[in-house]
């Protein structure tokens, strides 16, 4: 092998849709890592490759349309270029949109970079009938241009070695083309640039003429940057409002027009050189598709249909694994319990540990399946649809139609919908969405309507579960609205978006992806619920409440404590022969007493007690208090709490629930219907589970997560407390 | 703003939500923020390119244009921002407005292909005519270059 005589650095660039996540994963044969741009949540992928005794860092800049200032991932891409100055930069053209991704390619020229025009998905083009004249392109771009079928694996070589000859400018065609902006323009430029290179512009690393056109086209990023770092310019900026106000009178349009005519005449008339159109329409079968997927009437249907398809799929695919990860789950808690020494390390690795990772565990197929889903649905292209749909729905919210999969996937778990925000391009969307998508009531909280609607309501049960869910919508629609008319007012983004053509979705790329997100998940639970799984068994073990007097053997009915209901509950468990694990039935009476006298003791029912005042007006105990707060760590530990509060034996899960239901019920332990509602309502709407918040801290921010936690504290103990009251009021009491 | 006597077809610079399904118009100015008109230039909806009006969404807003090749949604709102003129029927269809119902007609989709020879409107299977300077070659007909040479 030869030895490795220099690193070159490459940014990809180019449109959205044109097959520029195939390129990366052609050029780095899927050994990329997947990170996030500093500060932002917009994905980061890079990756390193070795070829020809060269060594290549890659890194993919965001899918963006052109280089202005005005959203992340234009900045991004922007400040990667200014910044970082990378060696090459592979401008990825879908070949069937010459026009419009050409734009992008004119923009890359101004900024100076080395640029290699990448022909992808050539194989449509060559199949559409059309023909392009490659060598006059490159000679009137004064660029190579190499043609690639990213998703069939062709190219690769080619596109290597462009960039190896272009890095070592051994390419005789490396010429930049200025592109004319119109005589007046171009004065006006020409002028501006001089007096820029004199403050010594150039030691940004960009061209003078680019900060020139940047400043006539009233680029606020650019002049940002030059205030700050070329202090020599900052009389020039003082004058440039002036500057662009007089060249707007002369030319009877504003200056950024004549410059993008400029870029889109230099196109046309390059094309117009070296390329014969289609004879074929590449959105011909895509808008035939299109007929019945966005058709008047039927389109919302089959789009509803789609979506049940989606998460249908996803929970009954997902079962077969989850079986198999509870069975796991099972197996380690029972070979750790046989293994280790009875004490304290086995009870919190078995009680804590283990059965609080496996709970949150159980849910990982699901997530990685609602990946999947959510990839292929964006890969084949008609996410764009189901924005378009949807959007006018969503636009009442405040909202954008792409924020509807995220509400949706929020039903299930709310974690991968808040990472699937990431789909909306402005900061303001991702946070209102985040923020609303909280109160679509999540797959965990299920099993507390279930408990609490069946032992209240019965035969309605089914009923007031249905309406808990349509609050938790209203309740979303409602703070979405006031949020974006309060706190969001500002800066809504356009909803101009594309309608790609429809495309098989890749294979490898696409389950390395969904790997790479999923991995990232299963890590950041790992990590936390193992934590927070932890302090939760502490909390509610220490400290030890004061021992009862010891067991007499086996075979003995000795009850600890003389109540006539605990001997009939002995004797009809002992009949039903639930004893198991060598436990009689009365040493599990008791051990379930002590239990539930443990929590009392420990700091969870202290602070249980503590927090009681206020949750009194709710018609909450302190029993109902203490499960609220181990919800925070994950919502399915409620129900599990629950039982142990209100001493069920867990033997299994029909004991569970006819024990907790008969529990509820039991007038001492003072829970009515109203009670009940109330409950289920301040479920619905406090804050998720701790991975939950987490998720967003990471992708929006600290500030915004305490701001969540606050108003759905607060907003739960609103509603329910008017839920008690008001029912007490009519009389439901 | 003068009806030509071809029903539907609006004379004069008229705003882009206004155009019908299968109508076809040229971008005269753009309006609205910063940030919008760039957007709407990068993705080809500038001045001077034409837009053909393809179909709403089924809750009649956003609405899907097809431009330089490629097809774009906006909102009524943001297309309320941009005029346009010119306004022609695109060949394959000759759509009433909704509501509208007459025997004979075709009420057919945009067509993508070559477009049809031009018919009169209200023959069954007709095609849209093609009015005023969008007569000859037609101005849909995009990219016909010459080859580098020849």
């Amino acid at each position: 092998m030869q030895p490795v005589t220099r690193t070159i650095r490459v940014a990809l660039a180019g449109n959205p849709n044109s097959g520029k996540t195939s390129v990366f994963n052609l050029l780095t044969g899927l050994h990329h890592q997947v990170g996030n741009w500093p500060g932002v949540t917009v994905e980061r992928k890079s990756g390193a490759v070795t070829y020809g005794g060269y060594r290549f860092e890659f890194v993919d800049l965001p899918g963006i349309y052109s280089l202005t200032a005005y959203s992340i991932e234009e900045r991004i891409a922007r400040e990667y270029i200014i910044d970082e100055l990378p060696d090459v930069v592979i401008d990825v053209v879908d070949s069937g949109n010459l026009e419009r991704n050409l734009y992008l390619t004119t923009q890359l020229l101004e900024m100076g970079v080395d640029v290699i025009v990448d022909l992808n998905m050539w194989d449509e083009f060559s199949a559409s009938g059309a023909r392009l004249d490659r060598g006059r392109l490159e000679t009137l771009l004064g660029t190579p241009v190499v043609t690639t079928v990213a998703h069939r694996g062709e190219g690769k070589q080619a596109l290597l070695e462009a960039v190896i000859r272009l890095s070592e400018n051994r390419s005789a065609r490396h010429r930049h083309v200025p592109i004319s902006f119109g005589t007046h323009l171009e004065e006006v430029v020409a002028d501006l640039t001089t007096r820029i290179a004199a403050a010594g512009g150039e030691r940004l690393g960009v061209p003078a003429r680019y900060l020139a056109t940047k400043l006539l086209e009233g680029d606020p990023h650019i002049v940002e940057i030059l205030h700050n770092r070329v202090p020599a310019a900052r009389a020039i900026l003082a004058a440039i409002d002036d500057l662009r106000q007089r060249v707007e009178q002369a030319a009877g349009q504003e200056p950024s027009r004549t410059i993008m005519e400029g870029r889109y005449g230099f196109i046309s008339g390059l094309l117009r050189e070296v390329f014969v159109s289609q004879t074929v329409d590449r959105m011909e079968f895509s808008s035939q598709l299109d007929r019945v997927l966005t058709h008047r009437i039927f389109g919302l249907p089959i789009f509803f249909a789609f979506m049940w398809l989606l998460f249908n799929g996803t929970f009954t695919l997902g079962a077969y694994p989850q079986t198999v990860i509870a069975w796991l789950v099972e197996h380690l808690a029972g070979s750790a319990q046989a293994a280790l020494p009875a004490g304290l390390i086995r009870e919190a690795l078995v009680d804590g540990v283990i059965s609080g990772v496996g709970s949150v565990a159980i849910f990982m197929p699901n997530i990685m399946l609602l990946f999947l889903g959510i990839s292929i649905l964006e890969d084949s292209g008609y996410m764009a649809r189901a924005a378009f749909i949807m959007d006018r729905v969503m636009h009442l919210l405040g909202l954008h139609g792409k924020s509807f999969i995220p509400m949706l996937m929020g039903f299930g778990c709310t974690v991968p919908a808040i990472m699937a925000t990431r789909t909306l391009e402005s900061r303001r969307d991702r946070i209102l969405t985040s923020l609303v998508l909280s109160h679509m009531s999540c797959s965990a909280r299920l099993p507390v309507y279930i408990l609490f609607a069946g032992a209240f309501f019965e035969r309605q049960a089914g009923n007031v579960i249905m309406l808990v869910y349509l609050f938790g919508i209203l309740v979303a629609l409602l703070i979405g609205r006031l949020f974006s008319r309060t706190l969001f007012r500002h800066e809504a983004a356009p909803f101009v978006m594309e309608l790609p053509p429809y495309r098989w979705p890749t294979g490898w790329g696409l389950l390395f992806h969904v790997w790479e997100r999923s991995r990232h998940y299963l890590k950041k639970m790992g990590g936390v619920i193992l934590i927070a799984s932890l302090v939760l068994w502490v909390m509610s073990v220490f400290p030890r409440a004061p021992q009862p007097g010891p067991f007499v053997s086996r075979g003995e009915a000795v009850v600890v404590t003389g109540a006539q209901e605990d001997a009939v509950a002995v004797q009809s468990i002992s009949a039903d022969g639930a004893a198991v694990a060598g436990v009689s039935a009365e040493e599990a009476a008791a051990e379930r007493r002590q239990a539930a006298a443990s929590i009392e003791y420990s700091i969870m029912g202290r602070l249980g007690k503590a927090i009681e005042p206020v949750l009194r007006p709710l018609g909450f105990d302190w029993q109902l208090g203490v499960s609220l707060i181990t919800g925070f760590v994950a919502k399915e530990v409620v129900v599990s709490s629950l039982a142990v509060i209100y001493q069920i034996g867990q033997e299994d899960d029909e004991e569970i629930d006819a024990g907790l239901t008969s529990a509820l019920r039991d007038p001492k332990n003072g829970i009515s219907p109203l009670v009940a509602l109330a409950y289920m309502a301040f479920v619905l709407l406090y804050t998720p589970c701790i991975v939950a918040i987490l998720t967003i801290r990471r992708e929006i921010g600290t500030r915004w997560m305490w701001f969540d936690v606050g108003y759905q504290l607060a907003l739960a103990w609103l509603v329910a407390f008017a839920i008690y009251q008001g029912g007490q009021l009519i009389g439901l009491g | 703003m003068r009806r030509n006597e071809h029903p539907f077809l609006p004379v004069g610079p008229i705003s882009l939500d206004r155009l019908l399904p299968c109508q076809g118009a040229k971008i005269v100015t753009l309006g609205g923020s910063q940030v919008l008109r760039d957007r709407l230039r990068s993705l080809g909806l500038r001045e001077g390119a034409e837009v053909v009006m393809v179909k709403q969404a089924p809750l009649a807003d956003p609405v899907e244009y097809r431009v330089l090749g490629g097809h774009i949604t906006l909102r009524r709102e943001e297309a309320r921002a941009i005029q346009v003129d010119e306004v022609v029927w695109m060949p394959g269809g000759f759509r009433h407005a909704p509501g509208r119902r007459h025997a004979g007609h075709w009420h057919g989709r945009c067509a993508s292909a070559e477009p049809a020879e031009a018919a009169e409107p209200g023959a069954a299977g007709g095609a849209g005519r093609r009015w005023g300077w969008a007569r000859g070659r037609g101005w849909w007909r995009r990219g016909r270059g010459r080859r580098s040479g020849s």
